[in-house]
Order: structure tokens, then sequence, then C-alpha cells
């Protein structure tokens, strides 16, 4: 009688220890995850405080455009608006987030393409200096996005595997979204060198 | 069925020559060959030999000063041409993989494919503050672009390299000096927590020693120390006598030691000496490990 009491107390005090140390180790990749999306947003943040500056550049140039530059101000500010917090990061917040984001891509990329018409914008240095700008942060934005993905797995194994997922259930360990390639590929602006 | 294994490998002999000779001049972060780290300092990678060895001496020589004097780690690629066609994918793909730079990201790798007519040049996180896309843009356009629309790769890329030096030289503290710190405040905290964990040892020997065998308290008075020689003089015997202030019994301790290792007395023995944090070293020069990059830079095309 009293071995078995024993017996019973060990196996809850390992499965105790067990369900500690999953839980530690779902808020070490759930910290993971939130300082990978701080980073997206950061990396878009930057994208769109580039973009009064070059609507600035493009309207002492191309005075006949202002219905492009409007566009790309109106999503730009849609853009700004948008935030979400680590706990809301579900697969239909972070596709409404990159559609948002698109959206503010393509009038950008819009934007680009009609200063091609103007060869004394695109001569200017002012201007080539601003398009490798935001062709950077083009760049940094995939990375950003990337680490996100990464780290988003990695949570996302933890909490859905089993047994963990137990452990992530009682905790409210809730599955993460990623991003999509495929949706944002055919609009994201292809920055040309020229 | 030996012949045809014969046949099998001198097939596949052939084959891989032909892909060989294919992709020659067309470089993917997988083929693409790393600077030599046994020929000492070296930043410079150019497998098609389109660099002068003059300038690939002159460019180690720069890019060794600095990352001597501002901690920035640097990769010269200069090749034909690129797989896929894009200078950032092979300079970020190579640069995460190799850990160019160190720790404080400060690493800075710089692209030329000469068929391909591409540039890229690409810093790590922690010098985006110091070099920002707009002034990469700036070096490319006013200095190194001129240079490649005349096929002049040399200084293209030592002038390139000059621009980036001066703009670095300009801050008068990069992440150099705040390794420095770090590493000083390092050698600081492991002294202190030597010192204290050996004074903790020591107060608590003391205090252990004056503990009275009969009542337990912690009140031995040092009366009394006699010094002998016995076993031939060999070994040393002392007698120290306390006395109790709170019970006011005598006790009596012997300790023997050795007359080879004598050192102070009591239970240390020995003058220990505390060497002054070794094992913090900075790397060789020339050797990456720990860089990232995040996309910073920019690129064109000529």
């Amino acid at each position: 009688m009293k071995k078995t009491t024993i017996i019973i107390i060990a196996i809850l005090a390992i499965v105790v220890i067990w369900a500690i140390s999953a839980y530690n180790s779902m808020v070490t990749q759930e910290e993971e995850v939130s300082k990978a999306w701080g980073d997206v947003e950061t990396t878009y943040q930057r994208r769109a405080d580039l973009i009064p500056n070059l609507v600035n550049t493009v309207k002492g140039y191309a005075k006949h455009e202002s219905g492009t530059l409007e566009e790309v101000t109106a999503a730009r500010a849609k853009a700004t608006q948008m935030n979400i917090s680590v706990d809301e990061l579900t697969e239909e917040n972070i596709r409404k987030y990159q559609q948002t984001m698109n959206e503010m891509n393509s009038a950008l990329s819009r934007l680009l393409a009609i200063s091609e018409n103007y060869p004394d914008l695109k001569a200017s240095e002012n201007f080539s200096e601003l398009q490798a700008q935001i062709e950077g942060t083009e760049n940094r934005i995939n990375e950003a996005r990337k680490r996100y993905n990464t780290a988003v797995k990695e949570y996302n194994i933890t909490v859905r595997r089993f047994p963990g997922n137990i452990v992530a259930g009682i905790f409210g360990f809730e599955k993460k979204g990623e991003f999509r390639a495929s949706e944002g590929a055919e609009n994201a602006p292809r920055v040309s060198f020229e | 069925m030996k012949r045809y294994l014969k046949r099998i490998s001198a097939l596949a002999a052939a084959f891989i020559a032909v892909t060989a000779t294919m992709l020659a001049g067309v470089y993917n972060p997988d083929n693409l060959p790393m600077p030599e780290k046994s020929q000492g300092a070296n930043y410079v990678t150019s497998p098609d030999g389109i660099l002068s060895t003059v300038a690939i001496n002159s460019l180690n020589s720069k890019l060794l000063a600095l990352e001597k004097e501002r901690g920035v780690k640097s990769l010269i690629i200069v090749v034909e041409s690129i797989e896929g066609d894009d200078p950032y994918e092979l300079a970020i793909n190579v640069g995460n993989r190799y850990g160019v730079g160190n720790k404080q990201n400060t690493g800075l790798i710089i692209v030329l494919a000469t068929v391909d007519r591409s540039y890229y040049i690409l810093t790590g996180e922690g010098l985006e503050k110091y070099l920002p896309d707009a002034l990469c843009k700036r070096i490319e356009n006013r200095v190194m672009v001129p240079h490649l629309k005349r096929g002049d790769w040399d200084n293209a890329i030592l002038n390139t390299v000059d621009a980036i030096s001066e703009v670095l030289g300009g801050e008068s503290e990069l992440q150099f000096e705040e390794e420095e710190k770090e590493e000083a405040r390092a050698i600081l905290i492991t002294m202190l927590i030597i010192l204290t964990s050996f004074g903790g040892i020591i107060i608590y020997a003391l205090w252990k020693q004056k503990e009275c065998p009969h009542c337990g308290q912690h009140k031995l008075r040092l009366i009394n120390k006699e010094t002998r020689l016995i076993n031939k003089g060999r070994q040393e015997q002392t007698t120290s006598t306390y006395v109790c202030e709170a019970c006011k019994r005598d006790v009596t301790r012997k300790t023997i030691t050795d007359i080879m290792h004598k050192g102070g007395g009591g239970p240390f023995v020995g003058g220990g000496r505390i060497g002054g944090g070794g094992g913090f070293s900075g790397g060789s020069f020339g050797s990456f490990g720990g860089g990232s990059f995040g996309g910073g830079g920019a690129g064109g095309r000529f």
C-alpha cells in the first residue's frame, strides 16, 4: 500500500517536472516568435517611412501623377495603422496583414514604374539613393519574414506534437500563422536595378 | 558486368567533366571557394582570376587594417557570373552560411560579377547605422560604377574599399571599441566572482577554526603556538592552544606539514595566484564566425 503511494507520487512528480519544462520551452519559443514578429513589423514600418520622402521627390519632377501619389499615400496610411500583437498571430490575421502590406507594395511599385517616364527624375542622385533604400527594405522584409517563419515553424511543432499539445492546450498556446510566399509573390514589387 | 561498370564510370567521369566546364565561372554559395585561411589574413575570393595579384594583396592589407581598427570583417567576391543572376542572394547566403563578421554583425560583403555586369555591397546589421543603404548606393554611383564602365575591375574594388574605409574612419567610435569594453567588463566580473568566492571560503575557514568542540560556539582565542621538527626533520608539527571564551576550556590542535611543501601556515597552503583573465582571445584576423546579415546594403548593374 505504502509502496504504491510512493510510486504514484514519483510518477506524478515526473509528470509535473516534464510539464514545467515543456511549458518553459513553449514560453521561450513564443518569445522567439514575438521577437521575430517585431522585426517583421519594424522592417515594414521602415518601408512605410520612406514613402513620404519618395512622394515628395517624385512630386518635384512628375507634376501630373497626383493620382498615383495619392494612392501610395493612402495605402501607406492604411498599412501603418495595422498592428498585430503576438497573441493574435493567427493564420487569418497574418493573411490580412500580408494583404494590406501587398497593397502598399503594389502602389509603391506603380509609383516607381511611372518614374521610368521621367528621365530627369531617374537621373537624380536623390531618387537613386531612395530607390536603393526601398530595395534595401524589400531585402530586409524578406529576411525578417524568413526568420519569423523559422521561429513559428519550431513553435508550432512544439505546440502541436503529442504529448506537448496537452500542456499547450491547458495553458492556451495556440498555433501561429506563417507567411505564405505564393500569395505575395505575384504582386511584390520587383524594384529594377536600372 | 565489370565492363558495364567501367563504361558507366567512364560516362560519369565525362559527364562530370562537361558539367564542370559548363559551370566554370557561374557561382553559387555551394561552389564559391572561400579565401584560404592558411595564407594569413585573406579577405578576397577571385576564383576566375579577374583581380590582379597586386590588387588582391593591396585589398588584403587594407581590409586587415579595417578589421584591426574598426572591427569590420569583410569578404570580397569577384566572379564572372552568379547562378540566378542575383548578387544580393549570393552575398547574403554566403554571409549567413560562413558567418562573415563577428557577434556585433559588422560584416561587409562586396560582390562583383563581371560577365553579369552586376554588383552589390552587403552590410551586416551592426554596420547599417554607419554605412546606410543610401550611402552604399552613393559610393557605388560615384566611385565604383565609373571604373566598372571602363572594365577596370581592380580599381573599382580598391577605390570602393577606400571610400568605405573613409566613411567608417570618420566615426570616432565603431563597434570595435564597444567589443573591447565588453571584454574588459567580462574580465572584471570573472575576477570579482573569483575574489568573492575565495574571500568567502577564507572567512568560512576562519570562522570554522574558531568553533569550540565542547560548547559549539565560535569563541576560540589563540593563546599559544609551538612548532617543532619531527620525523627526522622532514616534517614540522605545529601545536596551537586555544581557549574558549564561552566555556573557558582549553583546546589543542596539532597540524603536521611537510617541510618540502611548507606554505604560509593554516589550512591554506601555498600562496595561490589568480591568473588575470586568460582565455579571452578575440579570434584570429581574417577568420569568420558569428556574423549574420539582415539585408542591408545596395547594389545595381552597370
